[in-house]
């Protein structure tokens, strides 16, 4: 469906790749550890590896997490697009084709959260 | 010999009459559609304007007359409120968060329903529906007044209150009633309505004035709770104007009926996902409490709207889409968007807190089915940090939903720790969702949904800094400079409220007030 409008209406999309400054806008999501209450959004140059990106960006921002300090990020799991995805973590994100505004879940199901109960 | 006196005065009908469609002319210079542009091309047919009725029939000149009179009466408590250092009488200075929230967050949104009615009362070709949409712009006008003038008493005592316009532009929460106020102000006349009249007055907007109105008596707020009456008479004519309105419109043609239904659903769940700010002041900001969330939730909403749309079943009027997972989120959304509240504390313009043992009492009372086993270890948790010395503040931005705007926090309706999350793929470029029901909303209208102005993706594009700021320079740090941006006073407007310059000011100013 569309718009309905009384004349043209098409406008640019406001969060287009080329207005990050080279950078590509990546989301995190820490699968069943709702302590941290939301899915991290951080601007990331693509050349980047994903390790990098986790230990500079996502690691100090879940550290309040008993949990955090637990991970083995060389296990954990990933979605991506609602699917598993497996990336190389010593590849940058433009090799592990994590795109503009994509959405990344890591699952790290020895790790309970809080109380065993997904918190 | 008997004479037949004339009769003075008019009835009621009568003038109803004379001072709506009497007041109308068929236009003979241009063609009824050029005056009228913007009344057809929704796709909503109207037969017979002159089927529209206000309930109240009211006419401007008593309107006049009856907002004067509740002016002087309101003006003259604002006075004595202030006489009488009125802010001292509040049961406590955590109370002032919810005003902060509501002057941050609501009354904005007051003058953007104005602007919204004085142009649907400038487009609809029928009379009698444009003096009422005029006499509700000019409601909701003195609505953003008299709160500016209650609330103007707070902003001399106490932090936040400042700045309203410049933060209601920029700040990251505010963007979610900023955007659901600029979507309806957007959309044809005939969606404003059903959004803002229906969906809005009518059907959600007693989980806004009671709850507030009730919990500012409890907390001995009289300043907001005569806005609050003064405001409600307003506000049971809107309503009564919402229900009149979507009547008119399906009973005028069945053509009608699928077009409301897609707003029904749109703006019903766009409304309830605002309204979470207010489940957070009910359940969280309020010393003493009036009702959960989940009790005002299931009178105002599942009793009153349940009713309502039993009575529009007769026009093929179903529940809103995402009836059933709104009203699964009664047990956790005030919860959940306090918590992300409490993490990004030190980026919101009022104070959050630790709950006392007595509090989260109350609210395991209230929310048996969720709160010990999913937020108690949280908030808890959360607290023992902070007598640690370790309160937890959350630098890194969250993601925000393309369409309400609220970071990704709500979780998968069932399933309490999965957050919930959706995914579309609009001409190459990728859009996240909190929920199928946000999803649903920009598939429906994706060309304006593009164009969110959404405020974590603005910051990182390098739009929310002060103009003179070197984001090159070596002591660059991002937050502070858009938190300066936003006009924040650092310190004083955000973070914990405990230690915080608003509870040293109350205590010290009350122990004047009542000790030598």
């Amino acid at each position: 469906m569309s718009v309905i409008a009384l004349g043209p209406y098409k406008f640019a999309p406001r969060d287009q790749v080329k207005n990050f400054h080279g950078n590509i806008l990546v989301n995190f999501c820490w699968d069943r550890h709702v302590l941290v209450t939301a899915p991290f959004a951080v601007a990331l140059p693509p050349t980047m590896t994903l390790r990098e990106a986790i230990m500079a960006r996502i690691a100090p921002s879940i550290a309040f997490h008993p949990d955090a300090r637990k991970i083995d990020w060389n296990t954990v799991q990933w979605e991506k697009d609602h699917k598993p995805w497996q990336p190389d973590l010593d590849k940058s994100l433009a090799e592990n084709k994590v795109g503009h505004k994509d959405y990344l879940v890591f699952i790290t199901p020895e790790l309970k959260g809080l109380n065993n109960t997904g918190l | 010999m008997d004479m037949k006196a004339t009769k003075k005065k008019l009835g009621i009908k009568e003038r109803y009459a004379h001072m709506t469609r009497g007041l109308g002319w068929e236009p003979t210079y241009q063609p009824a559609d050029a005056v009228f542009p913007y009344d057809k091309y929704e796709g909503i047919k109207i037969h017979d304007w002159d089927k529209w009725v206000d309930p109240f029939r009211l006419t401007m000149d008593a309107y006049w007359k009856y907002q004067g009179e509740k002016d002087r009466k309101l003006y003259a408590v604002i006075d004595a409120f202030a006489q009488n250092n009125g802010h001292l009488n509040i049961t406590d200075a955590r109370y002032l968060s919810a005003i902060k929230l509501f002057w941050q967050g609501v009354s904005p949104l007051e003058n953007y329903v104005v602007q919204g009615f004085a142009r649907a009362g400038r487009h609809f070709r029928g009379e009698a529906s444009r003096v009422a949409c005029q006499m509700q712009a000019v409601d909701e006008l003195r609505h953003y007044q008299t709160q500016a003038h209650s609330i103007s008493n707070y902003n001399k005592y106490y932090n936040g209150f400042h700045s309203q316009r410049h933060m209601w532009d920029r700040v990251w929460y505010l963007s979610v009633p900023k955007s659901f106020g600029e979507d309806a102000l957007t959309a044809g006349p005939f969606e404003f309505l059903i959004a803002i009249s229906f969906s809005f007055e009518y059907v959600l907007t007693n989980l806004l004035f009671v709850p507030f109105m009730s919990g500012a008596a409890y907390n001995g707020d009289m300043s907001t709770v005569t806005f609050g009456f003064s405001a409600q008479s307003d506000e049971s004519r809107h309503m009564t104007l919402g229900i009149e309105a979507i009547k008119f419109l399906l009973e005028q043609d069945p053509a009608n009926v699928p077009i409301v239904q897609g707003w029904i659903d749109k703006w019903f769940w766009r409304g309830s996902k605002v309204l979470a700010l207010v489940g957070m002041m009910m359940d969280y900001m309020l010393p003493k409490r009036v009702m959960s969330w989940k009790e005002a939730w299931e009178i105002y909403a599942e009793e009153n709207g349940g009713a309502l749309f039993r009575d529009l079943a007769r026009y093929g009027i179903r529940p809103p889409k995402g009836w059933a997972d709104a009203c699964e989120a009664k047990d956790h959304i005030s919860h959940q968007v306090w918590l992300l509240f409490y993490e990004y504390g030190g980026a919101a313009a009022f104070h959050t807190w630790s709950l006392t043992n007595e509090e989260l009492d109350w609210l395991s009372a209230k929310y048996p089915d969720s709160f010990d086993k999913y937020y108690r270890p949280r908030l808890e948790f959360l607290r023992d940090k902070h007598a640690r010395g370790e309160r937890v503040y959350q630098s890194t931005l969250p993601t925000l939903c393309t369409t309400c705007q609220i970071p990704l926090c709500f979780t998968e309706p069932g399933d309490p720790t999965k957050i919930s999350h959706r995914e579309t793929v609009y001409e190459d470029e990728k859009y996240v969702f909190c929920s199928v029901h946000c999803q649903e909303i920009f598939c429906n209208e994706p060309e304006k949904f593009v164009q969110s102005w959404l405020p974590v993706n603005q910051i990182y594009q390098g739009n929310c800094f002060n103009p003179d700021v070197d984001p090159t320079a070596p002591d660059f740090d991002p937050l502070k400079a858009v938190l300066e941006y936003f006009k924040y006073n650092l310190g004083r407007d955000n973070g914990e409220f405990e230690g915080s310059e608003d509870q040293r000011n109350f205590a010290m100013w009350r122990g004047q007030a009542s000790k030598n």
